[in-house]
């Protein structure tokens, strides 16, 4: 386990984040906004990019501070660390992406309360040197995002007939159209349940691949 | 020897002061260096989603000044078009539900570019697109404020918008939607119910289709879509009776159901 481990290279931080130690598959973390902002890709993308920026510059910031910081105030001020750079993501989308900053302001202070951001800081950025602590911010904001991506994936297609809000054709007519002729859109899929029963088939799905991964060497070993 | 920061009390008080006192600096900074760029953002956000509401133009086909230039020019009652105060068109208009004595602002969008000096004519039916009456009320998790504009009859309406809103991303925020909001574009009637009835009924797609009065509501956000029903059917009422009471409604519902 990569927590609380000193010296880690800030490549292998970043990798065991994205695969061995994935924040929703293996530490399942971050689960409130898996559930809540996945109906929609664009919006997924938007929500994933904030995190990334908050995790990684959060346990960049908190490394850098950690030789410093009382053991007795370190959760409020990691906290005031995530709240700086949530906050700074919130001005930048007002400033340069005021239509989008409109759609996604609900989400972006979601960020503060990603327990992803604060148990990097915690488990890891607390006790490593600064680059290995981005490193792996950024390692578990993309491990994060792309089981995220896929969870939006299935129920943007299936609930709404859409693909990061374009149309799917199908020949003549799209996926929408026909899902609105047919009367077949998967409601579900558009409501938070929804959410838990694609989230609950990925983690399935993931768990499943990496424990084939370990049992696929050890049979080998074991043959030879 | 090694720095310990864990022994003395003062060094905590002061860490976390220093510490709370820079970062609070560098926000606060950050802040006011982005005022202004909101506050323009904030208000060409409201100009196009009023060109928008009235179907001035394509807002995707005009620039930033057309846009600006389209609202001072043909919309009257929007206070914050423009600075000169003797300008006739930012003047708000307000109407007066007898009821209830409540002020009721409207905006009134023309045919044609309005002169600045001259008194807006609200009466001018012949020249005028449509009325906009300010709808809000509170969502599933807070206020929605928006305007909803209708016809100069005022039997069906012409837009819907909502200018800002708490609704949960992907499901009630959706009534920003054009999906949403193109209902509205469409012409639903809004002509007044029978007695005990809705001005609009916003409900599942199947159950209206016949209706003139329907709207479909949003799948997933029954709550949002319920409160939307429930606050502009309040405020098509108020609204009706301070127009009666301004001589606006003259009683011809071409448009009837």
């Amino acid at each position: 386990m990569a927590d609380g481990t000193n010296n880690l290279t800030p490549r292998k931080a970043m990798l065991v984040q994205l695969w061995d130690e994935n924040p929703i598959f293996r530490q399942v973390l971050g689960i409130c906004s898996s559930l809540a902002v996945t109906n929609r890709l664009f919006n997924t993308l938007l929500m994933c990019a904030g995190l990334a920026w908050a995790t990684s510059m959060s346990s960049l910031t908190a490394s850098l501070l950690r030789n410093w910081i009382p053991q007795r105030v370190r959760i409020m001020v990691s906290v005031l660390i995530i709240a700086v750079y949530v906050i700074v993501v919130d001005i930048a989308l007002r400033v340069f992406f005021a239509e989008i900053h409109k759609d996604i302001a609900a989400y972006v202070g979601l960020i503060v309360t990603n327990c992803i951001v604060l148990g990097r800081i915690e488990a890891f950025a607390s006790k490593n040197k600064p680059l290995a602590s981005l490193a792996d911010g950024l390692g578990a904001a993309l491990g994060y995002s792309f089981m995220l991506l896929a969870v939006a994936t299935v129920r943007e297609v299936l609930g709404f007939g859409t693909f990061c809000g374009l149309p799917i054709s199908l020949g003549s007519v799209t996926l929408k159209d026909w899902m609105a002729a047919h009367n077949a859109q998967w409601v579900i899929m558009v409501m938070p349940p929804g959410a838990f029963f694609v989230l609950a088939s990925m983690v399935w799905i993931a768990r499943a691949i990496a424990m084939r991964g370990q049992s696929a060497p050890e049979a080998k070993g074991g043959a030879a | 020897m090694k720095f310990n920061p864990n022994k003395s009390p003062a060094y905590v008080i002061v860490f976390a002061a220093i510490v709370s006192a820079a970062f609070a600096a560098a926000i606060m900074a950050l802040h006011a260096a982005g005022a202004g760029a909101v506050r323009r953002n904030e208000r060409l956000m409201e100009e196009k989603a009023l060109v928008d509401l009235f179907g001035l133009a394509d807002v995707r086909s005009l620039n930033d000044g057309e846009i600006t230039r389209l609202v001072r020019t043909r919309i009257a009652g929007y206070a914050n078009a423009g600075d000169d105060p003797s300008d006739e068109r930012r003047r708000e208009i307000l109407l007066t539900d007898p009821q209830t004595g409540a002020k009721i602002p409207l905006l009134v969008a023309f045919r044609h570019d309005l002169d600045p000096r001259a008194k807006v004519d609200l009466h001018d039916k012949a020249n005028i697109l449509a009325y906009a009456l300010p709808i809000s009320g509170v969502g599933f998790w807070a206020r929605i404020d928006g305007w909803l504009a209708v016809t100069p009859d005022l039997s069906r309406t012409v837009g819907i918008v909502f200018l800002r809103h708490s609704e949960t991303p992907g499901l009630g925020g959706r009534i920003t939607e054009s999906e949403f909001r193109d209902q509205f574009r469409r012409g639903v009637s809004v002509t007044p119910p029978p007695d005990g009835g809705k001005f609009i009924e916003i409900s599942r797609a199947s159950a209206g289709q016949q209706n003139p009065r329907h709207v479909d509501a949003i799948t997933g956000a029954t709550g949002t879509s319920t409160a939307v029903e429930r606050f502009v059917n309040r405020d098509l009422a108020a609204f009706r009776r301070a127009a009666a009471a301004a001589g606006l409604d003259d009683g011809k519902d071409t448009h009837s159901p």
